[in-house]
């Protein structure tokens, strides 16, 4: 089968990556281009968006340092984006905060990350026409968008905001077939799991729950590809649970 | 490396239903993608992929449907497929880490007048996928379904979503069925997207 006839290529696209400094974001940055990708990418840390874009297969990638909590950061990424094929929205961060401790600060700067960002990053582009007709927009959303684990409050609502988000940008979308699709990750290795567990949070319990084990962030960007790929083009409005089974035992469909 | 994720290269996969009109399409797409494509269990052959493409359909509403009809319906879509796998397990036919894919459809999701007993069969393998998916995690063996719409325009897509979770792309999902709705290509998926939204 040639690169060209591959439905599950992105040989040819151009895919924007947010949050490719660490983490799921660096994982889906790297593996878009090793099927094929054009990237942008963007994240906060100057240095370890370097060492992504090194990482890099090929050439004509860009690289954006950018805080996209603050609207300077959004129109810095735009004016540079051009044409994309996909969108990851993969910039997020968590802070473990029993409920009894949220305060209007704390809910500010998730929401900001985590919510206003992604979805302010896509009105832009979409205003300037930056997504090319029959593009794939994906957020990065969260198994605690549906578990809510102790001390994820603000988190997990910044998590499930997106799913109302994702469902209405989707149809508001689907005349210029532009998708939108949402992947909740479960316990992926990662720094922000790091993270989670300098925290306080019992680590190995809730891997030693997890059916399939711990993931890595290459299942999290294979199933991102899928997502951005033309082999996904009857797929939008989705919002799936890649969390190697964790979510399947539990009450959180009632 | 992350081309071969998406690969079906020296893996078997067994099509149950190949010879219905998407079973040949998802066998064919397979075979492109460098899978051996069984239609029947094979001595001797450890199954990495086994796709089960039966699809029975009854149009009936709920207040007019026999026993009769609904315990054949049952028996095509559900007992079937489950005992088939049954089989396989108890024969040790799958291999570590193989993928099973069951054949739902959108009315396993969503209610529609006329659909109670073929979106009941449907549901009943989402039941069955979950479980199975628990209680064979341990041999790394995962449990999906796709749920397309019924539409013949959209079998290709189907076969690429059931390539995905056949695929080690998908290693880490389990326990889950893929909806294939359309994504809005066309005026009708549009407006059904448009109806659940107003809610």
């Amino acid at each position: 089968m040639s690169v060209a006839q591959d439905p599950f290529s992105l040989s040819g696209k151009r895919v924007l990556v947010t949050g490719a400094s660490s983490g799921i974001g660096r994982q889906i940055a790297i593996t878009c281009s090793q099927v094929g990708a054009e990237l942008v990418i963007s994240g906060r840390n100057p240095e370890r968006l370097q060492e992504t874009k090194a990482a890099l297969q090929g050439e004509d990638h860009l690289a954006i340092t950018a805080d996209l909590s603050q609207q300077e950061g959004i129109d810095q990424l735009v004016a540079v984006a051009d044409t994309l094929h996909g969108v990851v929205h993969a910039a997020g961060i968590s802070k473990l905060v029993p409920f009894r401790l949220i305060n209007k600060q704390h809910l500010t700067d998730i929401f900001d990350s985590n919510t206003f960002a992604p979805m302010l990053l896509t009105r832009d582009l979409l205003v300037k026409k930056r997504i090319a007709q029959n593009g794939s927009i994906l957020f990065i959303s969260a198994l605690a968008s549906h578990s809510g684990a102790v001390a994820t409050g603000a988190y997990a609502a910044s998590k499930s905001a997106l799913l109302g988000a994702m469902r209405s940008l989707a149809i508001e979308t689907a005349k210029q077939g532009i998708r939108a699709n949402c992947i909740a990750p479960g316990y992926v290795r990662t720094p922000m799991l790091d993270g989670l567990a300098q925290g306080g949070a019992n680590m190995d319990e809730l891997i030693a729950r997890t059916p399939l084990g711990i993931g890595e962030p290459e299942d999290i960007a294979h199933a991102a590809v899928f997502y951005l790929s033309d082999a996904s083009r009857c797929l939008s409005r989705h919002y799936t649970f890649i969390d190697g089974g964790l979510s399947i035992p539990l009450d959180i469909y009632a | 490396m992350s081309a071969q994720a998406f690969s079906l290269q020296d893996k078997t996969i067994l099509v149950n239903g190949m010879a219905s009109g998407l079973g040949q399409v998802i066998a064919q797409a397979c075979s492109q993608r460098g899978a051996k494509v069984l239609p029947a269990a094979q001595p001797r052959q450890p199954i990495h992929g086994l796709v089960h493409c039966v699809d029975h359909a009854l149009e009936c509403a709920v207040a007019d449907l026999s026993e009769a009809e609904l315990t054949r319906l049952f028996h095509s879509n559900v007992v079937q497929p489950v005992m088939l796998t049954q089989q396989l397990l108890q024969t040790d036919s799958l291999a570590p880490n193989a993928s099973i894919v069951f054949l739902l459809s959108t009315a396993a999701h969503m209610g529609a007048k006329g659909q109670g007993a073929y979106a009941a069969s449907k549901a009943a393998l989402l039941g069955m996928i979950k479980c199975l998916a628990l209680e064979q995690a341990a041999q790394g063996i995962r449990v999906n379904g796709v749920s397309p719409r019924a539409d013949e325009a959209i079998w290709p897509d189907v076969a690429n979503s059931v390539i995905f979770l056949l695929a080690d792309a998908s290693r880490w999902i389990t326990g889950t069925s893929l909806l294939i709705n359309g994504a809005g290509s066309d005026s009708a998926s549009r407006s059904q997207m448009e109806t659940g939204a107003a809610a």
